[in-house]
């Protein structure tokens, strides 16, 4: 039940965009078209995934033993930035055609503040290994279904006549307030 | 033992720095958005 309780709240009521707002600028940046939004999402998910995992077993068999928790914050921007090199590499190198389709977003998620977040979120909620997994991969997923569901209201808005002060990002913002306030149940 | 989180630091460092130079764009690739930003610049 704890487990399905945590996927739904970071999934839903405390979607990581739209809650807890990390990871705005590639949700306005990458939101334009809906391919570019699910490739974003699926980078997303693949890094926060692999570095979560990582992070977390430093934490607890390294940080916490020899009494270096204060560390966290630099080592896990170091992992998830070797990550996204060494993920960029690999994919290059074995499987190009997802390359060529993620290759522009892998090194935007460097800069991306959703998954440092969610990596620390883990450590700061004290989560076990399986809900550390659960908690991650949901996060991730609910980043991919909002950016998602903006990027379908943007193609349909963009196509909408509109007034001239509003077209572009003010309506895009608009829309995420919106969205904002649907998800933390204000409306 | 507590030198260890600290020369992983170091590690993890050098690990990104030589990867990232690796990875390095041309400025040639009219792809990515470093190529984009170049260009403006030269603009």
């Amino acid at each position: 039940m704890n487990l399905i309780n945590i996927c739904l709240t970071a999934l839903l009521t405390e979607n990581v965009v739209l809650t807890k707002f990390l990871g705005i600028c590639p949700f306005i940046g990458t939101s334009k078209k809906r391919s570019n939004a699910i490739y974003m999402g699926i980078s997303v998910m693949l890094v926060v995934t692999l570095s979560s995992i990582i992070t977390w077993c430093l934490y607890k068999y390294l940080l916490v033993p020899t009494e270096t928790e204060y560390l966290k914050t630099v080592l896990f921007i170091l992992v998830i930035a070797s990550l996204v090199q060494l993920l960029e590499i690999l994919l290059k190198k074995y499987l190009n055609k997802i390359h060529q389709v993620l290759g522009l977003y892998l090194p935007l998620i460097t800069t991306n503040c959703a998954v440092l977040g969610i990596v620390l979120l883990n450590i700061t909620n004290n989560y076990s290994f399986v809900e550390m997994l659960v908690y991650s991969i949901s996060s991730s997923l609910g980043f991919t279904f909002v950016i998602y569901l903006f990027s379908s209201m943007r193609e349909k808005i963009d196509k909408n006549d509109i007034p001239a002060s509003f077209k572009g990002h003010p309506i895009a913002l608009l829309t995420a307030a919106i969205m904002a306030l649907l998800f933390a149940r204000y409306l | 033992m507590i030198i260890v989180p600290f020369l992983l630091i170091i590690v993890l460092f050098a690990i990104t720095l030589y990867l990232s130079n690796k990875n390095k764009c041309d400025h040639n690739c009219d792809k990515c958005m470093g190529c984009n930003l170049y260009k403006e610049m030269k603009k």
